[in-house]
């Protein structure tokens, strides 16, 4: 638990500073993938595991795929849909019973239609999520962040005592 | 100063943040934890969670609890090793249907590898029955059925059907036959359920019908045009001049008039006929309901036998009294292992037969594909597994062989049937010479379930074929050989059972000596029961056979004392059911046949004089018409004299006029040739000069 918060808190501090764009939009499209593809399949350890290896938000992972888990019961008759559209395409039927007999490969569970839908979508989607999240979050910085900083509560709150004492805090032990 | 500068370089060296790579090398210890925490889970309480879980699953499978006494996995070997596992009966869950002393199996890494279970050998060891549990088992109680989730309908009348039967076995023939010995008379209860019968009942309620139906059909009846109508239609025919007319439109006008007529007289003669029509079939609808008055009444009969408990001394019956309800116990038990088995192991899908059309709800569901090839690994296959098992002196031990073949969860790509042979005794229980052979086909569209398991001796104790109040009968202590040979392909149960009862005790109790005396006497004379019984059709519509000769035995014992007592009872309740129905039925036939008579009259007297009131119109129609015929045949013929004479006389004068012309033609040219004549004489005077 302590460790889910920090990741929380470091992705908020991550957000409101300059730094790191491109760790929260990495994250953000790890989210997708994570939220919208069911747990129970290899995929979602592998993408789990590349988050936790390379230097991605793990913070903006785990909000993005903690609430895109709700959006995506709403979007399992879609993922349905384009599962069985992939699995019954006569052309990939070789290559798809190759995978379902090779090792390992079927713990992916690729021939289950909401996975296969959802896998596909995601990935396909993967490269907008990022550039879209990237879009959101540099707007976010100059619209809200920089606002926010030029405010005169903001500049009372930086000359605390208790905010001074928080930036050495942080400075120091991060 | 230096030091000052040197503690600077340090402040400022510290605020420089270290760059970072891409990779993050510092997740290297969480995850080893995570690891490290995945390992110790499985070592130290997967097998537990995997027991509970099996434990789980196996008490909803069987519907009473369901306990292993110990579970081991092991990753390296793939390996499986469960011991004593105790299955509850849920008839009585003080003793286990089955206790397994050791199952052990490897899984295949190969197909472990491939998300699929393959065991190539299994063993079976310390197989016992009937064991008794040190606490009851606790039985699932069967839970309410909800109908959009319930069995198909299938199921339904297959539950249905056993219950059919079940009540069908549960009368009790030789305690009825008991009683009736006593002396006693079955019919004085009759008294008492006066006026409740079916069809007595519904007389009343048709007593009732008749009197608002008779009130309607004769306010319909009353509604149809009467006398008086046609009489004044007849007169306004009368009416209508015929003759005379002084101009084309009068004969236009009359024969109008009577058209119209014959319009209204056709409209009434419609009305009346369909208001007949529903009429008559209306009261041929309630002389039905009176008719069916009689197929109550032997309904009513039937079921009053059945309710006096009328005994019958059929031998089909009471074979079927006898062993019904000991049989359809055996058999209803395997419906439910019939349906376990055709759900995990399925049968080819039928050409142009599709899976219903499946809609994801939850998470994670939606529909699994199946890219099958040949000799690939299904989802589940036990190759072999070896049933072995020593009794070890042990009371519920059994000395088991057999080998269990190509289980698995698609016998359709494995194209292998399931096959499962047994040999055993179990010495304790006194059950000898056990020897099965089970296949289960589903490799093809059609399952072919077949089994021939055959017991060479077990023993039966306190075997009750019949109990009541006035006799108690059954096995005190026998010993039983059977041999049961099924098969269930296509939906049809094939059921044969051949089963021999030796070495009786019987056991015979009652209050009436002569009862006990003649069973007795039975007894003696059948020291070997034979029962042979036949279980055929679809589950929807099961035809038992049940045969045995101590029924014959029974027949013949009981058909002397009894059968005239039957006989006698038998005239009384129909006599009563007859008396009942006729309290009302006379009556209301009476009353219906009257009021039936009357309308069919009325009808016919309606009907014949709208049809005369219309033939009278019809008539004078054709008299207008032939009157108009002659004067016209009149006006033409003085037409053509009178033409005629103008021709003749036009014809005179044109003759005259032409001979007169001729004439004085004639005259002219007899005058031209006479001047002609006489100028040629004279020329030729003139040239002889005469």
């Amino acid at each position: 638990m302590t460790l889910l918060l920090k990741q929380f808190f470091g992705f908020i501090k991550l957000l409101n500073s300059d730094t790191g764009t491109n760790q929260i939009a990495a994250g953000i499209a790890c989210g997708v993938i994570l939220g919208f593809t069911p747990v129970l399949a290899l995929q979602s350890l592998l993408v789990f595991l590349l988050a936790l290896v390379f230097r991605i938000q793990l913070g903006a992972a785990f909000l993005a795929a903690f609430f895109l888990k709700f959006a995506a019961y709403l979007l399992d008759p879609m993922f349905h849909q384009i599962g069985v559209l992939v699995l019954e395409t006569a052309s990939l039927k070789p290559l798809f019973t190759t995978l379902y007999h090779m090792p390992i490969v079927p713990f992916t569970r690729f021939n289950n239609t909401i996975v296969m839908g959802s896998g596909v979508f995601t990935i396909v989607m993967a490269p907008f999520s990022f550039l879209l999240a990237r879009f959101l979050v540099k707007n976010y910085r100059i619209q809200i962040v920089d606002r926010f900083q030029a405010t005169k509560f903001w500049k009372i709150v930086k000359s605390t005592a208790f905010y001074k004492w928080y930036a050495k805090y942080d400075e120091l032990y991060g | 100063m230096q030091s000052m500068t040197n503690s600077t370089d340090k402040s400022q060296k510290k605020k420089t943040p270290k760059k970072k790579g891409p990779i993050r090398f510092e997740a290297v210890t969480p995850i080893a934890v995570i690891i490290g925490l995945m390992i110790a889970y499985f070592v130290l309480f997967f097998d537990s969670h995997l027991r509970r879980a099996l434990e789980y699953g196996m008490t909803l499978a069987n519907g009473a609890e369901v306990n292993i006494g110990n579970l081991t996995t092991s990753f390296k070997g793939g390996s499986l090793d469960i011991r004593k596992i105790e299955v509850t009966d849920s008839q009585e869950p003080i003793k286990n249907f089955v206790e397994i002393g050791q199952i052990y199996f490897e899984l295949s890494w190969d197909a472990l590898l491939r998300a699929k279970f393959v065991i190539d050998e299994a063993s079976l060891n310390g197989l016992q029955i009937h064991t008794p549990r040190k606490r009851p088992g606790r039985v699932i109680p069967e839970e309410p059925e909800d109908p959009s989730k319930g069995p198909s309908l299938a199921d339904q009348a297959a539950k249905k059907m056993f219950k059919m039967a079940e009540d069908q076995f549960q009368s009790n023939a030789l305690g009825d036959l008991a009683a009736m010995l006593q002396g006693q008379d079955p019919t004085a209860v009759l008294k008492n359920i006066e006026g409740e019968l079916k069809a007595s009942l519904r007389a009343k309620e048709l007593e009732q019908e008749f009197k608002k139906k008779e009130k309607e059909w004769k306010e319909r009846l009353a509604s149809l045009p009467n006398a008086k109508e046609f009489e004044a239609l007849g007169q306004r025919v009368g009416k209508v001049q015929l003759g005379g007319w002084k101009s084309p439109q009068d004969f236009q006008n009359s024969l109008k008039e009577i058209q119209t007529i014959i319009g209204e007289a056709d409209q009434k003669i419609k009305n009346i006929q369909s208001t007949a029509g529903s009429l008559q079939g209306d009261v041929g609808q309630f002389e039905k309901s009176i008719k069916e008055l009689d197929q109550l009444a032997k309904q009513d009969f039937e079921d009053l036998q059945k309710r006096i408990k009328l005994p019958s001394l059929d031998v089909k019956d009471l074979a079927k009294n006898l062993f019904g309800k000991m049989i359809h116990e055996k058999t209803s038990n395997y419906q439910k292992y019939i349906e376990m088995g055709r759900k995990y192991m399925p049968t080819k899908k039928a050409e142009g037969e599709k899976p219903p059309p499946l809609t994801p709800h939850e998470r994670a569901n939606g529909k699994n594909y199946r890219f099958g090839r040949p000799n690939s690994y299904p989802l589940f296959w036990l190759k072999r597994a070896q049933l072995t098992s020593k009794a070890e002196n042990s009371p519920f031990g059994g000395e088991i062989d057999g080998v269990l073949k190509d289980a698995t969860s698609d016998p359709v790509s494995l194209g292998r049937p399931t096959q499962i042979t047994f040999k055993g005794d179990f010495p304790g229980q006194g059950i000898r010479q056990v020897n099965s052979q089970i296949i289960l086909d589903h490799t093809k569209e059609e399952a072919r379930d077949w089994f021939k398991v055959g017991v060479g001796s077990f023993p039966i104790s306190g075997r009750s074929l019949v109990e009541s109040p006035d006799v108690k009968f059954g096995f005190a202590k026998a010993a039983g050989a059977t041999e049961v040979t099924g098969e269930l392909k296509g939906g049809i149960v094939n059921l044969m059972s051949d089963t021999k009862f030796g070495q009786i005790n019987y056991l015979v109790e009652s209050p009436n000596r002569d009862v006990v005396d003649i069973l007795k006497g039975v007894a003696q004379d059948i020291p070997l029961v034979t029962l042979t019984a036949g279980v055929q059709g679809p589950f929807t519509d099961l035809r038992w056979d049940i045969r045995s000769n101590l029924a014959g035995a029974l027949q013949k014992a009981f058909e002397k004392q009894i059968q005239a007592k039957i006989e006698e009872a038998k005239k009384k309740l129909e006599a009563f059911v007859k008396g009942e129905i006729e309290k009302y039925r006379g009556q209301l036939q009476a009353e219906f046949d009257k009021v039936k008579g009357e309308i069919e009259r009325e009808i016919a007297k309606v009907k014949g004089e709208a049809e005369k009131a219309k033939q009278m119109a019809e008539g004078r129609v054709q008299q207008a018409r032939d009157t108009v015929g002659q004067e016209e045949k009149r006006k033409v013929e003085a037409k053509l004299a009178e033409e005629r004479k103008k021709a003749e006389a036009q014809t005179a004068e044109e003759r005259r006029k032409a001979e007169a012309k001729a004439a004085e033609e004639r005259k002219k040219a007899e005058k031209k040739a006479q001047d002609e004549g006489q100028k040629a004489l004279d020329e030729l005077k003139k040239k002889i000069k005469f």
